[in-house]
């Protein structure tokens, strides 16, 4: 095959799989947003699940599902294969369906005949696989952080432990014999006898204790790599560890008081709160990293993230609070809840978007502009790793390219002061690649 | 010798004190009332049964108290709550409380007076067996704390067949007009509110009944959960769809009568000649009490089940059931509540008529009524738990007490319903 389909195929590709994280995307918007506005409608009730049974729980499972699964759209449609992205959107999927199963369980729980199978069986799979592989997948971004390759000589040892810890914990959840672990009325349909509890509740802590040792590993590593690059490369991992720490600090009580020990759901409920905030806080540090330092060059890409992301959490947060105001002015008037709570909800959210919007794009404006691209960091499409010595001649030619085509006529007509600066910036990397100046993450 | 006080113990002397304080100790603990020094060993159980359904307790629990050697030592009190507390204060609880509701169960639990079952029970059979909404109701915090060892069926209207004949009225509208006008000279209904320290009970279940077939499930769970107040709409329109019933002409006995009668011997007025009333409104367990009345006075008798109000929530049922949970962890305790859930002893509570099984796997029912109350569980498409039992205390009591006040005086509404918003709003504080 010749390089030019060889490139084209590529290009297919990618543009495959970012059409793929762009419906994974949409799916969970529309699974969240759903599942939200069923539950409002039903007047917010307690759902039949420990710990995120109520309004701050299911606040939880909206922020995570959201933030990681938008983190990962934007992350995917700039490098598709970078893992990263992958990780955050199956992070994401996999909280979107959350609400709509304790939703559709509220139902089922509350009859007086026995509970369907197949209903129990999904309700075991959420039980078991959901919080001990996305605390593992986490665990596994930092390890990839930002190449979507591991690149610490230990990072086999340190991945065996999460992913160990990951099913020991999955393990132990998904055998306990007194029912669910999140769904505590629901039988456990693969159950070990009771005299075994011992030894899963050992397993599980161990887990805990492999999945702690495994984050607070990748953790180190990741501060020790920023603490020994410099300039750009400096910045964008100071992001991340920042976000990492911020999430094992808040990750780790929520897997001991979940796992290891248990407290009341109003306590837990909070745990849970505080580890969702903490844990959205990684992808919201990769994408500042990204967009902040220029990582992956994708600075107009990231910067409408930053428009998108929080303007999608300004007016979920705005519907979700208006209908509740909403209803409570009709309770407190008619003394019972109205849909007309909902409608006008939906018309504050459809007339607040165009100013919100404008608003937003303000601000992020007036905060990217202040900080130049670090040129290093503008990788060729598709790429996100930094260039071994052996590629870097072909980079050097794809590089060119690239500036040939940003030079080129069927450019927005950019300012000539703007081109002549993209391509000095630009140039001046080429110089710094070939003499085996370091370059930053890209 | 009298030891000189503020000497001190030698060594030998404090010896033998510590090996005195043991023994007493020791000796104190063999006379406690649950191990007596002569005769079986006695578990305590305190509940609110009697009348027939004691009767019922009491065979269900022969073959236990038989294969076990322990006695059983009942105590019904209509003042659960005073007297659990009294105990609890006074430390020595019942080893087996009868709860009245998941309402109070909450308060306990939360309280830390109730063993966790987890460790008690077979949980997994108990989960795999049970009625879902039943081991849900039992579960605070993800623990089980309560067990329900019996179902009932609420809202079902009580005849005799041989007075009545024109069949199952399809909606609450054609059942009024059918007894008002099916036989001359026979009020529709009879309603017996009273019921000593709980009087006005019977008219929560009337109340709920037309809150959860006139607004449906989300405004019952609301009001439930303390976020729908009294004085809505739904609540109002509920309370007068009941004034309706115990309205002067409508009810046996006037409203005098409907606050007098106790509702054991509401079902009277059914079988005398003539007929004073074509309809007892009451639960599944009256089955004892409609035996009784026909043993007295003759006749038989068959149900109804509650009409659709708003075909919206067709196939809607109210439940409850009874709730025993271990208030003291001794051994006796833990057998007794093993035993109350097993298949064995929920069977012999079926067998006696008047009660459903919280097991599922139960099915040998023994007569056609408890066969149809079962369906009518089983089959219903919104299952929910009587609402006053499932409220706190404070507002189950104050609700029985709006029941009497407004069948005393129907054009008080609405301060009843208003003095209710207020304890509404005390009751549920910091829930």
């Amino acid at each position: 095959m010749t390089r030019d389909g060889e490139l084209r195929q590529r290009l297919n590709t990618d543009n495959m799989l970012r059409s793929l994280a762009l419906a994974a995307w949409l799916l969970v918007c529309i699974s969240i947003v759903l599942g939200l506005a069923i539950w409002m409608a039903r007047g917010s009730p307690r759902l039949p699940v420990s710990y995120v049974g109520g309004a701050m729980g299911t606040s939880s499972v909206v922020l995570c599902g959201l933030a990681f699964s938008t983190a990962a759209a934007y992350l995917t449609a700039r490098a598709p294969r970078n893992l990263i992205g992958w990780v955050f959107m199956a992070i994401g999927l996999g909280m979107a369906v959350v609400l709509p199963i304790n939703i559709a369980l509220a139902d089922v729980v509350r009859q007086f005949r026995l509970i369907d199978t197949p209903v129990i069986w999904v309700a075991w799979a959420v039980t078991s696989v959901q919080v001990p592989v996305s605390g593992t997948a986490l665990v596994i971004v930092l390890l990839l952080f930002p190449t979507g390759r591991p690149e610490w000589r230990h990072w086999r040892a340190a991945m065996a432990l999460a992913v160990a810890g990951g099913v020991l914990v999955s393990g132990g959840a998904a055998l306990r014999p007194d029912g669910l672990l999140w769904y505590p009325t629901l039988p456990n349909p693969l159950d070990v006898p009771l005299e075994m509890r011992d030894v899963l509740d050992a397993s599980v802590a161990l887990g805990t204790v492999l999945l702690t040792v495994a984050l607070a590993s990748a953790g180190i590593w990741l501060t020790r790599r920023a603490w020994r690059a410099d300039g750009a490369q400096r910045r964008q991992l100071a992001w991340v560890v920042a976000g990492g720490l911020i999430m094992s600090v808040t990750l780790v009580p929520l897997f001991v008081t979940r796992y290891v020990t248990s407290v009341d759901d109003a306590l837990g409920e909070r745990v849970v709160f505080t580890a969702a905030v903490g844990a959205i806080a990684l992808p919201i540090t990769v994408a500042i990293a990204v967009q902040r330092e220029g990582l992956f060059g994708v600075r107009d890409l990231l910067g409408r993230s930053l428009v998108y992301l929080p303007l999608m959490a300004l007016l979920a947060g705005l519907y979700t609070a208006s209908v509740m105001i909403f209803q409570k002015v009709f309770v407190a008037i008619t003394g019972t809840a109205s849909d007309a709570a909902v409608v006008l909800a939906t018309l504050l959210v459809a007339t607040s978007l165009t100013p919100a919007r404008n608003l937003l794009e303000t601000i992020v404006k007036r905060a990217t502009e202040a900080r130049p691209v670090d040129a290093t960091n503008v990788a060729p499409e598709g790429s996100m790793a930094a260039a071994p010595a052996a590629d870097l001649e072909a980079r050097l030619a794809q590089l060119e390219a690239r500036l040939a085509e940003l030079e080129g006529p069927s450019r927005a007509e950019p300012t000539e002061a703007h081109m002549n600066g993209a391509s000095v910036r630009k140039r001046s990397a080429l110089r710094r690649a070939g003499s085996g100046q370091p370059a930053a993450l890209a | 010798m009298k030891r000189p006080s503020g000497q001190a113990l030698s060594d030998g002397g404090f010896l033998r004190l510590a090996v005195g304080i043991v023994v007493a100790a020791v000796l104190v603990a063999g006379c406690s009332p649950a191990q007596s020094m002569s005769g079986p060993p006695v578990i305590r159980v305190l509940g609110s049964w009697e009348g027939p359904e004691l009767d019922a307790f009491e065979r269900v629990v022969a073959p236990f108290e038989e294969q076990t050697g322990y006695r059983i030592d009942y105590t019904s009190t209509r003042n659960l709550r005073g007297v659990l507390e009294t105990s609890f204060e006074a430390g020595r609880p019942p080893d087996l409380a009868g709860l009245p509701g998941p309402g109070f169960m909450l308060e306990m639990a939360r309280e830390g007076r109730l063993v966790d079952l987890g460790d008690v029970l077979d949980i997994r059979a108990y989960k795999r067996e049970t009625a879902p909404a039943f081991v849900d109701l039992g579960t605070i915090d993800g623990r089980l704390v309560g067990a329900f060892i019996k179902g009932t069926v609420k809202g079902l209207f009580w005849y005799d067949p041989s007075v009545y004949r024109l069949g199952t009225p399809a909606t609450w509208s054609d059942l009024q007009i059918t007894a008002m006008t099916a036989v001359d000279g026979v009020r529709p209904w009879c309603v017996g509110l009273a019921s000593d320290a709980s009087s006005g009970w019977p008219g929560t279940d009337w109340i709920e009944d037309f809150v959860l077939r006139q607004s449906g499930p989300e405004v019952y769970d609301g009001w439930v959960a303390g976020t729908v107040r009294w004085t809505s709409p739904a609540i109002r329109k509920a309370f007068r769809a009941f004034g309706t019933v115990v309205a002067d002409g409508a009810a046996a006995g006037g409203v005098d009568g409907v606050l007098r009668t106790h509702f054991s011997h509401a079902p009277n007025g059914l079988f005398t000649d003539p007929p004073q009333c074509l309809f007892v409104h009451q639960a599944s367990f009256m089955a004892p009490y409609m035996a009784q009345a026909v043993g007295q006075l003759g006749g038989t008798y068959d149900i109804l089940p509650f009409p659709e109000v708003d075909p919206r929530y067709r196939g809607a049922i109210i439940g409850a059931g009874d709730l025993v949970a271990l208030t003291h962890d001794s051994p006796g305790g833990r057998e007794l509540i093993r035993y109350l859930v097993s298949a064995e002893a929920q069977s012999i509570w079926v067998s006696q008529g008047g009660a459903l099984s919280a097991n599922l796997t139960v099915t040998d029912y023994p007569d056609h009524l408890s066969r149809q109350e079962a369906g009518l569980l089983a089959s219903a498409t919104f299952f929910r738990f009587d609402a006053s039992d499932s409220m706190p205390e404070g507002m189950n009591e104050a609700f029985w007490q709006a029941v009497l006040d407004y069948t005393a005086d129907q054009s008080k509404l609405d301060d009843i319903l208003a003095h209710l918003d207020a304890i509404q709003e005390m009751e549920y504080r910091g829930s």
